[in-house]
C-alpha cells in the first residue's frame, strides 16, 4: 500500500517537471504558439472553450463507452463460442483474421457512407477494433492446463459443465486484460471516425480547429480525450481488483 | 472371489511424431477391496499413464481394466476419486468450495457441506475453509486436494506423486495422516510415486515398473504394522523391503 502511494507521487513529480521544462522551453525559446502552445496557453484554451469541449466531449465519451460496451460484449461471446466450438473456430478464425488486418482507417470512410455522420458509426468502427482484441484474449484465458480438464471428466462433467464453471473463471483475468486494452482501443476507434467525418466529437472538433489554425484549442482537446481515455483504463482496473482478488499483481 | 480390480495385459502406446512410443507394456496385477497399493518406478516409466487408464481418462492401446463396484453402497456420488502431482485447486473459489466442486459438477453440492466439513476436520485443515488456496501452504493445498477427490464418497482414491511437491518434513506428516484417512474412510488406494521409501512406508503392496517400457518387475509384500511413520524406517525389515526394490529396479 506505501508502495504504491509512493509511485503515484513519482508519477505525479515527472508530470509536474515535464510541464515546466515544457513552459520554460516555449516561453524562454520564444516559440510561437502555433507551433507549440505551453502548458498555461493550453490550460487557458480549455477555460476558454470548456462549454464546446464538453458538449464535443461527452458526444466522444459517449461513443467510446458503446464502441466499448458492444465490442467487449461481442467479444466475449465470440471468444467462448469459438473455443466451445471447434468447427466454429476453425472456419470462423481466418475470416476474422483477416477483416481485423485490413487497417480500420482506410475502411473508416466507407462506415460512414454506409452509417451516417452519426454515434452509429463511431461506435461500429471503435467496436470492430476492440472485439478483436477481447476475443483474442478471451480465448487465450479459456485455455485450461489438462489436470483441470481430467478432474471435471472424472465426474462426468460435460463441455458446458466444463466451459461455465472452470474455463470462464479460468479466463477472467485475461478477459480483463482484453478490456483494458479496449479501453484504449476504443478511444481510437471513435477518435478516427470523428476524423474521417462526423458532426460532432472531440476528432470532429480538432479538424475545425486544425482548419482554422487554433493550435491551443487542439491541445485542449487533446488534453480532454486523453483525460477520459486514463479515467477509462482506470475504471477498469479499479473493478478488476475487485471482481478478481484472487488474480496478484506481480 | 473376484478381486475388486483386475488389470489384464495393459499395453499403451503413443504416437509421436518421432513414431510410437510404448509408455506401458503388458501389466497385470490384481486389487482387493480396502487395500493400499502403491506403485514405484523411474521417471518415465509409465505410472500417470497407468493412472489415467484406471480412471478412464484415457483409452489403452491393449489390455482390459475391469472395476467392480458395488452399486449399493450408499452416498456412492462418484466410482473413484483423483488426487494430481500439483495441487490444481482453483486459485478463485475458496477451500470449502474447492473441496465441493465435485458435488457442484453432479448437482448435489446441498447436503454436501457437512460432510466437507468431516473431511477438512480429517485433513486437518479446520479453520482454513473459507481461506482462498494461494493462502495455504503447498501442503494444506494438497490436503485440500485429497478433500476434494473424497467428497463424493469414491471407493477408489487414485494418487499420482501427491507429495512431491512438498519438502521432507511435511511429506513425513502427510504419510501418516493419509494412513489415518484410509483407515477411516475404509476406501481402496492406489498410490503412484518415484521414492521406494515413501512406498514402502504406505504401501500392503509395492508394485515396482521399469522404465522404458514401462514393465511390472516385481511385486513386494510389506507386512510391517500400522501406523508406519518415521520410526518404521528404522526397522530392519522395511529396509530389507527397500533393498529388494532397488534391486529389482537394478540399483
Ligand atoms: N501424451 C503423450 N504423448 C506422447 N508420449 C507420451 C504422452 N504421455 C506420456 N508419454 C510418454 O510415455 C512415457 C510414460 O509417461 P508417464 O507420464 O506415464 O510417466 P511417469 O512414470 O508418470 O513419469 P513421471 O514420474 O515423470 O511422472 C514417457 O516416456 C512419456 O514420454
Ligand atoms: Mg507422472
Amino acid at each position: 500500500m506505501k508502495y504504491i502511494e509512493k509511485s503515484k507521487i513519482y508519477s505525479v513529480l515527472i508530470i509536474l517537471v515535464i510541464l515546466i521544462v515544457w513552459q520554460l522551453f516555449v516561453k524562454l525559446m520564444n516559440i510561437p504558439v502555433y507551433t507549440l502552445p505551453s502548458p498555461t496557453d493550453i490550460l487557458s484554451s480549455i477555460v476558454n472553450q470548456r462549454t464546446v469541449l464538453l458538449k464535443h466531449g461527452l458526444s466522444s465519451c459517449i461513443a467510446v463507452i458503446e464502441g466499448f460496451i458492444v465490442g467487449g460484449t461481442i467479444g466475449i461471446v465470440l471468444g467462448v463460442l469459438l473455443m466451445y466450438h471447434e468447427i466454429l473456430n476453425k472456419a470462423l478464425m481466418p475470416i476474422l483474421v483477416f477483416f481485423q488486418t485490413m487497417p480500420k482507417v482506410a475502411i473508416a470512410p466507407l462506415i460512414m457512407v454506409w452509417f451516417g455522420l452519426g454515434d452509429l458509426s463511431k461506435v461500429i468502427l471503435a467496436s470492430t477494433i476492440v472485439f478483436f482484441a477481447v476475443m483474442i484474449n478471451t480465448m487465450d484465458g479459456l485455455r485450461i492446463q489438462p489436470e483441470y480438464y481430467n478432474l471435471a471428466r472424472v465426474y462426468k462433467a460435460s463441455n458446458w459443465q466444463i466451459m461455465m464453471k472452470i474455463r470462464i473463471w479460468h479466463a477472467l483475468p485475461n478477459i480483463f486484460t482484453g478490456l483494458r486494452i479496449g479501453t484504449t482501443l476504443a478511444v481510437i476507434g471513435v477518435t478516427v471516425a470523428e476524423f474521417v467525418g462526423a458532426n460532432e466529437g472531440l476528432g470532429h472538433l480538432m479538424v475545425l480547429y486544425q482548419a482554422y489554425l487554433k493550435i491551443p484549442h487542439m491541445f485542449a482537446s487533446i488534453v480532454v480525450l486523453s483525460i477520459f481515455g486514463y479515467l477509462f483504463y482506470e475504471l477498469l482496473r479499479i473493478i478488476e481488483k475487485k471482481l478478481i482478488p484472487w488474480y496478484r499483481e506481480e | 472371489m473376484i478381486d475388486f480390480i483386475s488389470i489384464n495385459n495393459l499395453t499403451k502406446s503413443y504416437q509421436t511424431e518421432s513414431g510410437e512410443v510404448t509408455a506401458i507394456e503388458d501389466i497385470s496385477f490384481n486389487v482387493k477391496r480396502g487395500e493400499f497399493i502403491t506403485m514405484a518406478g523411474p521417471s518415465g516409466c509409465g505410472k500417470s499413464t497407468l493412472l489415467h487408464i484406471i480412471a478412464n481418462l484415457l483409452e489403452p492401446s491393449q489390455g482390459t481394466v475391469n472395476i467392480k463396484h458395488d452399486r449399493s453402497e450408499k452416498n456412492q456420488l462418484s466410482e473413484l476419486g483423483l488426487v494430481f502431482q500439483k495441487s490444481i485447486l482453483f486459485p478463485w473459489c475458496s477451500v470449502i468450495d474447492n473441496i465441493l466442486f465435485p458435488l457442484e459438477l453432479l448437482g448435489q453440492k446441498k447436503g454436501g457441506r457437512e460432510r466437507a466439513m468431516k473431511l477438512i476436520e480429517l485433513a486437518g485443515i479446520k479453520g482454513f475453509e473459507e481461506k482462498l488456496p494461494h493462502e495455504l501452504s503447498g501442503g494444506m493445498q494438497q490436503r485440500a486436494s485429497i478433500c476434494r477427490a473424497l467428497i463424493a464418497n469414491p471407493s477408489l482414491l487414485l494418487m499420482d506423486e501427491p507429495f512431491s511437491a512438498v519438502d521432507a518434513l511435511t511429506r513425513l506428516k502427510l504419510t501418516t495422516d493419509l494412513q489415518r484417512i484410509w483407515e477411516e474412510e475404509k476406501i481402496t488406494i492406489i498410490f503412484v510415486t518415484h521414492n521406494i521409501e515413501e512406498a514402502v512406508t504406505l504401501g500392503d503392496r509395492v508394485l515396482v515398473l521399469t522404465a522404458r517400457p514401462g514393465r511390472l518387475v516385481w511385486e513386494e509384500k510389506i507386512d510391517l504394522p500400522r501406523p508406519r511413520g518415521r520410526k518404521t524406517a528404522a526397522i530392519k525389515e522395511f529396509q530389507d523391503h527397500c533393498g529388494t526394490i532397488y534391486e529389482k529396479l537394478g540399483f
